[in-house]
C-alpha cells in the first residue's frame, strides 16, 4: 500500500494514545499527518508542542524510504537488450529495469517493430540470451501481431524458434491487454501487481500512450490529460522499481501549429528553431517523466534512430531499416545532424 | 525582566497566540492570565512557582513558560552557544563546484552551503547530470581543496542511473590521479597520494544516500527525517532533491493545499541547508505558459510564489546546440551566464571556451 495511506495506528513506534485522539478527530492517515504543521497537531490532540514534534517525526521515520547507497543501486541495476547490438552498446544495454524508456516516431517509422523484438528479447529463454521473463503488451492501437513476434524472434534468436512449440511457449509469455482509455489503463496499472507476480513480468509495453491520451482528451481538456499521464507514469515507475521490470511507452508524433517555444531567461526576440515542423507529442510534462527518449526519423531517403535524452547514453544517431528481424541498424550517422534534431524534440513545444 | 533587544513587543502578545495545548491553556484562563507577560511575571523564571499559581503539572508549567518566551532558553544558558556550534561556524563556509569552471565563477564557487540552489530546465537539458556531477564532486578529498563530504540524494523522479554516477566518479578519480602526480611539492603529493587511496570510485558512490520517494507523503517523510539522518552521518555536504515538481505537478487537485504544502516543504530544506550547514540543490521542471500574443514560453515550474523559495536559481537551456547556464536569481551574485558541456566524464566546461562578459 502506498505511504500515504497507511494508517497511524499501523505504524511502528508510533505514540499510539496521540495517534488515537488524532484519529478521533478526523487526521486518520499519515498523509494527514504529514500534511499538518505541529501547530496543528497541538490544536487537535492538545498536547504540548514539544511531543506534537516528536509525534511528527516519529511518523516521517515510520514511513519515509531507506535509504540506500548509490553503490547498491549500481549491483543492483539490470537491463532488458533490444538485441540490437550497437544501440544496446549505446543504451548501455539496452531497455533500463527500473526507469521508462519511450520511442516516438512518425506513423510506419517502425517503433512496433521496436516493441516486439524488445517483447521477443524479454520472453525468450535465458540459455539463448533472453530475460525469461513475461511481457504485459498494452496495445491500444490494436497493431500487435504475433505471426511478426515469432518472426522477429526467430531472426534475433537464430536456431531458438524453429520449432512451433518453442514458439508457442514465447507467445504464451506475453499478455496482451487493449484498454479504451487512459482511464482503464491506470486502473489496469493500478492492480498491476499481481499480474507481475503471477507472470514473471520484466517488461511492461504501452503501445501507445498518445493514443490513449489523445482518444480521450480532447484539446480542450489539457489539463485532465497531463494529470492522468502523471498518473500513469507515476504508476509505471513504481512497479518498475519495485519488480525490477523495464518499461517502453510508444508516444507519436505531432505538427507544430505556430507555437514558438522561448526560454524564459532567453529574453523576448529569439525563437526557437521552427525549421522542422514535427515534434514529440503529449508535452513537456510527459517528456519529463521519461528517463530514455529514442527517436526514429524518417528522412526522405534515410531512416534514423536518435537517442535523443539517456540519463547514460551521449546523444547518438544511428541509420536504420525495417526487416525481418524488425529494425536494423547499419551505421551510425554524423553527430552535428543529432544535435539539431534533439533541440527540436526539447525546445519545441507540441499541441 | 529580562530581555534580548527586539523581541519587547512579544510580551504583549494574547495567550491564545502562543502555541499552547489548549488544556493548558485554559488552565492558564482559570488563573487570570492573558498574555505572555503574565506567564512571565507569576512565573519569575521558575516553572514550580507557575505551576502552583495556575494549578498545572510541573511540565506544563514549564511548557508555558518556554512558549510564552517563544521557545528562547531562560535566562541561565542565555547567549550561550556550544562548541559545536562555533567549529562549524569556523569552517565558515563552502561550495560544492560543479566541475564546470565557467559556471562555477558565475555561482561563486558552486552551489553554496546554507543556500538553495535551484536547476531548471527542458528534459534532456543535463538537470539530473548535474545534480549527480554535484554529488560526486562533494567527495573530492580535502587535500585536493574539495570538501571530502557525501551527499544525500532524494529522487521523485527515479532518474538517477548509478551506471552515470560510476562513470563520473571514474573521471573524478583519473583527474585526481593525475593532479597528484603534476603536484611540485613533496609533501602535498604524499597528502594526495594518501587520500587518492580512500576515494576509490567504489567508495564515492557508497557516499551518495539514496532516497527514492514514490509519492508526496514519503518525500515530506524523507525530508522531515533528514535532519536527523545528517546529524548521524556528519560528513552529508550536500542534499540533493532531484525534482521537487514531479509529484507536486499531479499529485494535487486542490492547489491551495498545494502551496502550503510546499511552502511548508521549503521551509524544511532551509531548515535543513542553515542548520546542518549543507548546501541544498533543488531540480525544477519547466512548463508552458501562454503569452497574450498567442506564443508560449517555457517558464520553471510551481508557480510564481515558489520562486522566492530558492536562494539562487539557475536556468539550464540550449542555445544555438550548446548548453549555457544562466543565473537569473541571487541574493549575492550578478545575474551571469556560463556555457558548459555534459561529457562521457560529467559537467565540464567547453572545450576552448573563454567566460562570456554577464
Amino acid at each position: 500500500m502506498s505511504a500515504s495511506r497507511r494508517t497511524l495506528d499501523r505504524l511502528p513506534a508510533v505514540d499510539q494514545t496521540l495517534a488515537a485522539k488524532l484519529e478521533s478527530r478526523g487526521c486518520r492517515t499519515a498523509e494527514d499527518a504529514l500534511y499538518r504543521a505541529p501547530l496543528d497537531v497541538v490544536e487537535l490532540a492538545d498536547v504540548s508542542m514539544h511531543r506534537a514534534r516528536q509525534f511528527i517525526i516519529s511518523v516521517a521515520k515510520a514511513v519515509a524510504p531507506t535509504p540506500t547507497t548509490a553503490l547498491d543501486a549500481l549491483r543492483r541495476s539490470q537491463y532488458v537488450p533490444l538485441v540490437i547490438e550497437d544501440v544496446d552498446k549505446a543504451l548501455g544495454g539496452g531497455l533500463r529495469v527500473g526507469a521508462v524508456t519511450e520511442v516516438v516516431g512518425a506513423a510506419g517509422a517502425g517503433k512496433t517493430q521496436l516493441c516486439l523484438a524488445a517483447c521477443a528479447s524479454a520472453a525468450a529463454p535465458a540459455r539463448v540470451g533472453g530475460r525469461d521473463g513475461g511481457v504485459i503488451y498494452v496495445d491500444a492501437e490494436r497493431k500487435f501481431s504475433g505471426a511478426r513476434l515469432a518472426e522477429i524472434a526467430r531472426e534475433k534468436f537464430p536456431g531458438a524458434f524453429e520449432d512451433e512449440e518453442s514458439v508457442h511457449a514465447l507467445a504464451r509469455r506475453v499478455h496482451v491487454v487493449t484498454p479504451t482509455s487512459l482511464t482503464d489503463l491506470n486502473k489496469r496499472l493500478d492492480a498491476l501487481e499481481e499480474a507481475i507476480i503471477d507472470h514473471k513480468v520484466r517488461l511492461v509495453i504501452i503501445d501507445s500512450i498518445a493514443h490513449l491520451a489523445r482518444a480521450e482528451f480532447g484539446r480542450e481538456k489539457v489539463v485532465q490529460r497531463q494529470s492522468a499521464l502523471g498518473a500513469v507514469a507515476s504508476t509505471l515507475k513504481r512497479h518498475a522499481e519495485k519488480h525490477a521490470l523495464a518499461v517502453l511507452a510508444v508516444n507519436q508524433v505531432t505538427t507544430k501549429i505556430g507555437t514558438f517555444a522561448r526560454h524564459a531567461s532567453d529574453g523576448g526576440d529569439d525563437v526557437a528553431d521552427e525549421s522542422s515542423g514535427i515534434t514529440a507529442a503529449l508535452g513537456t510534462k510527459w517528456a519529463h517523466c521519461v528517463n530514455t527518449r529514442i527517436a526514429l526519423e524518417v528522412l526522405e531517403d534515410r531512416r534514423a534512430l536518435k537517442i535523443v535524452k539517456s540519463p547514460l547514453a551521449p546523444l547518438t544517431s544511428f541509420e536504420y531499416r525495417v526487416d525481418a528481424s524488425g529494425i536494423r541498424v547499419s551505421g551510425k550517422s554524423d553527430a552535428k545532424d543529432v544535435r539539431a534534431s534533439e533541440a527540436n524534440v526539447h525546445s519545441t513545444i507540441g499541441k | 525582566m529580562d530581555h534580548a533587544p527586539g523581541d519587547w513587543f512579544q510580551d504583549s502578545y494574547a495567550l491564545t497566540s502562543l502555541a499552547l495545548a489548549p488544556s493548558t491553556r485554559s488552565k492558564l484562563q482559570r488563573a487570570g492570565v492573558h498574555s505572555a507577560r503574565d506567564v512571565l511575571r507569576i512565573s519569575g523564571n521558575s516553572p514550580s512557582t507557575l505551576a502552583r499559581e495556575c494549578a498545572l503539572t510541573l511540565d506544563e508549567a514549564n511548557d508555558a513558560l518556554k512558549a510564552a518566551r517563544f521557545n528562547g532558553e531562560g535566562i541561565a544558558l542565555r547567549g550561550a552557544r556550544s562548541a559545536a556550534e562555533l567549529l562549524r561556524e569556523e569552517r565558515a563556509r563552502w561550495s560544492v563546484f560543479t566541475f564546470c569552471e565557467a559556471l562555477d565563477d558565475a555561482l561563486g564557487g558552486g552551489a553554496a552551503s546554507g543556500e538553495i540552489t535551484e536547476l531548471c530546465g527542458c528534459p534532456g537539458i543535463g538537470k539530473t547530470q548535474m545534480a549527480m556531477q554535484l554529488s560526486v564532486s562533494a567527495q573530492t578529498p580535502r587535500a585536493f581543496g574539495g570538501l571530502g563530504g557525501e551527499a544525500v540524494y532524494v529522487d521523485t523522479e527515479g532518474s538517477f542511473t548509478a551506471e552515470r554516477a560510476m562513470d563520473m566518479a571514474e573521471a573524478l578519480a583519473e583527474h585526481l590521479g593525475r593532479c597528484a602526480k603534476r603536484c611540485e611539492d613533496e609533501d602535498a603529493r604524499r597528502e594526495m597520494e594518501a587520500a587518492l587511496e580512500t576515494c576509490a570510485p567504489e567508495a564515492m558512490l557508497r557516499g551518495i544516500h539514496l532516497f527514492r520517494c514514490h509519492e508526496v507523503t514519503e518525500l515530506l517523510a524523507a525530508l522531515e527525517t533528514l535532519g536527523e539522518f545528517i546529524a548521524e552521518r556528519p560528513k552529508v555536504r550536500l542534499v540533493v532533491i532531484d525534482s521537487v515538481a514531479f509529484h507536486f505537478r499531479q499529485d494535487f487537485q486542490d492547489m491551495a493545499l498545494r502551496t502550503t504544502i510546499l511552502s511548508k516543504m521549503t521551509n524544511r530544506l532551509m531548515s535543513i541547508a542553515t542548520t546542518q550547514q549543507v548546501a541544498v540543490v533543488t531540480v525544477n521542471q519547466v512548463t508552458v505558459k501562454p503569452q497574450r500574443d498567442g506564443s508560449a514560453r517555457l517558464v520553471p515550474a510551481l508557480g510564481e510564489s515558489y520562486a522566492h523559495a530558492c536562494t539562487t536559481r539557475v536556468i539550464l537551456s540550449w542555445e544555438n546546440d550548446e548548453r549555457v547556464a544562466f543565473v537569473t536569481k541571487s541574493p549575492r551574485l550578478p545575474q551571469a551566464r556560463a556555457r558548459y558541456a555534459v561529457t562521457a566524464g560529467g559537467i565540464r566546461d567547453v572545450r576552448g571556451s573563454k567566460r562570456a562578459a554577464p
